[in-house]
């Protein structure tokens, strides 16, 4: 019985699990807001149309304080990811879903009363809005007050991996509470000025922000208020610049590594025949891909397991990762960047409000194919030290041994002395069997690589 | 409220609101008398 460690800003509720199941507590002092929202039929067209993440009322006498007004009990979203962890495309659509929920609340007569990207996670390849308790009557006259909110979670960051380089998403791993205005301005190209929704929604509201720093609110706005009609066209105004921001995702070398790869068509239909094998073994019902590229493997993965998460470095790949599962309507496949040589770590408060990549596992089968060659050569990562951190993640292992005499390998010691002695076959199996055992292993057809099927139990995990 | 909405922010959406209302305004105006007057001519073409 706990409190999410990411669930005490808000006054109005707390998420915690019991026995094994996840429930939110409603406090007394958001009754009211709670049971508006509730008869105003707001949350079931919400969850009808799959933007909000369903839930039941449970048992009262489950609320961990006295202040429980009522308990719910939501859906469980199968994966928690965070806006550092998604591409592109995840966090616009992420925003985009967070601005249709504040119109879709307007219509009812209600308003988002935050507006951050930890509310949204990825279900079935689709966002939802998972904060049932984000919801407050809409009084009439009122600013949205979560408006900078969204700027700094959405809006600053969408423009910088737009209009500056796609990593500056990373920035959101630092600054939790969004890219702080000023900073993204400054980030943001000279020629952005000339863009109006840049300059209303970044560069003029970091220039109000500083000015008004000190003031207090009701001496600022005073008398002014804001119909409902301007309200829903700042929204809008927001939304069209949201959907118009753009990248494309080509020209890095992930993007287009499955294109460039050195397996014949005959070895990549022999790896995707053993990967199904050797996961028919085991049937998971939770895999992790890392090093996935644009998720060929995940796919495979798929047709098997009900989720595979799709881990990889590169902005680009992840990308058209998850374009296709857009474009398909492909449920059950997560693509997300994460640097596998510097994983996701615990964040916040006491390192309890976001968690690290690891405490989100094991997964029932970590994929690690053409990835170690990666870590052990071109990161310097002794294997034993691989092998131990994927015991971690997962209780089975599916990798590939990628030897040194490999093209890819090749190239990755061009220009550079061999100081990996280790690394051989004889050496991967080494160190991988202090930490596995191993159950199989199958030569890929047409290529030196080689496949494993590896297990935790009963391992020395030493 | 348990977020600081930010004295500059919220001046600043009002001033916002206010002039992208102004502009929709417009928009929507100009909309409707280029659609009045294009009506008129179809209707003397025809």
């Amino acid at each position: 019985m706990s409190r999410l460690g990411a669930s005490f800003r808000d006054p109005s509720g707390f998420v915690f699990g019991r026995d094994g199941a996840l429930y939110r507590q409603v406090n007394r002092v958001f009754a009211d807001e709670f049971e508006a929202c509730t008869s105003s039929g707001l949350y079931d067209a919400l969850v009808q149309d799959g933007m909000l993440v369903a839930h039941r009322p449970a048992d009262p006498s489950l609320a961990l304080t006295p202040e429980a007004y009522a308990v719910i009990e939501p859906d469980r979203v199968p994966f928690i990811s965070y806006p550092y962890e998604w591409c592109f495309g995840e966090l616009r659509d992420a925003a985009l879903l967070t601005l249709d929920v504040q119109l879709r609340a307007l219509e009812r007569g209600f308003v988002l009363r935050d507006a951050s990207a930890y509310n949204v996670q990825f279900v079935d390849g689709r966002p939802v809005f998972i904060d049932t308790l984000s919801f407050e009557r809409y009084r009439d006259g009122q600013p949205w007050a979560a408006y900078k909110q969204f700027c700094e979670h959405f809006l600053v960051p969408l423009m910088l991996m737009a209009r500056r380089d796609v990593r500056c998403g990373l920035l959101l791993r630092e600054h939790l509470d969004g890219i702080p205005l000023e900073l993204g301005s400054a980030l943001l190209p000279r020629r952005t000025w000339a863009e109006p929704s840049a300059l209303l929604h970044v560069h003029l509201h970091a220039r109000a922000q500083r000015k008004y720093a000190d003031a207090k609110v009701s001496s600022v706005v005073g008398a002014r208020r804001m119909s409902k009609s301007a309200l829903v066209t700042l929204i809008g105004n927001i939304r069209s610049t949201v959907q118009r921001l753009d990248w494309r995702p080509a020209g890095t070398p992930w993007a287009d590594y499955v294109d460039g790869t050195n397996y014949s068509e005959a070895a990549a239909e022999s790896k995707a025949r053993i990967v199904r094998r050797f996961l028919e073994r085991t049937r998971p019902c939770v895999v992790w891909d890392m090093g996935a590229n644009t998720g060929v493997y995940s796919r495979v993965a798929r047709e098997i397991a009900p989720l595979v998460v799709s881990f990889d470095i590169d902005p680009a790949a992840v990308e058209r990762n998850y374009r296709t599962v857009r474009e398909r309507g492909e449920t059950g496949l997560l693509p997300l960047v994460l640097d596998v040589a510097n994983p996701s770590p615990a964040l916040g408060w006491a390192h309890r409000e976001r968690m690290s990549l690891a405490e989100r596992g094991p997964a029932d089968t970590v994929m690690a194919l053409a990835l170690v060659h990666h870590l052990a050569i071109a990161g310097n990562v002794p294997l034993d030290h691989i092998a131990a951190y994927f015991a971690q993640l997962g209780r089975t292992l599916v990798i590939e041994f990628v030897p040194k005499s490999d093209s890819q390998v090749e190239r990755l010691l061009r220009n550079r002395p061999d100081i990996f002695a280790d690394y051989s076959r004889d050496g991967f199996e080494r160190a991988f069997r202090r930490h596995f055992i191993i159950e199989e292993c199958q030569p890929v057809a047409d290529a030196e690589r080689v496949l494993y099927r590896m297990t935790t139990d009963g391992a020395s995990t030493a | 409220m348990y977020i600081d909405p930010a004295a500059g922010s919220l001046i600043l959406q009002v001033v916002a609101a206010a002039a992208l209302s102004v502009f929709a305004f417009v928009g929507r105006a100009r909309r409707k008398t280029r659609e009045f007057f294009s009506s008129i001519l179809n209707r003397r073409r025809e």
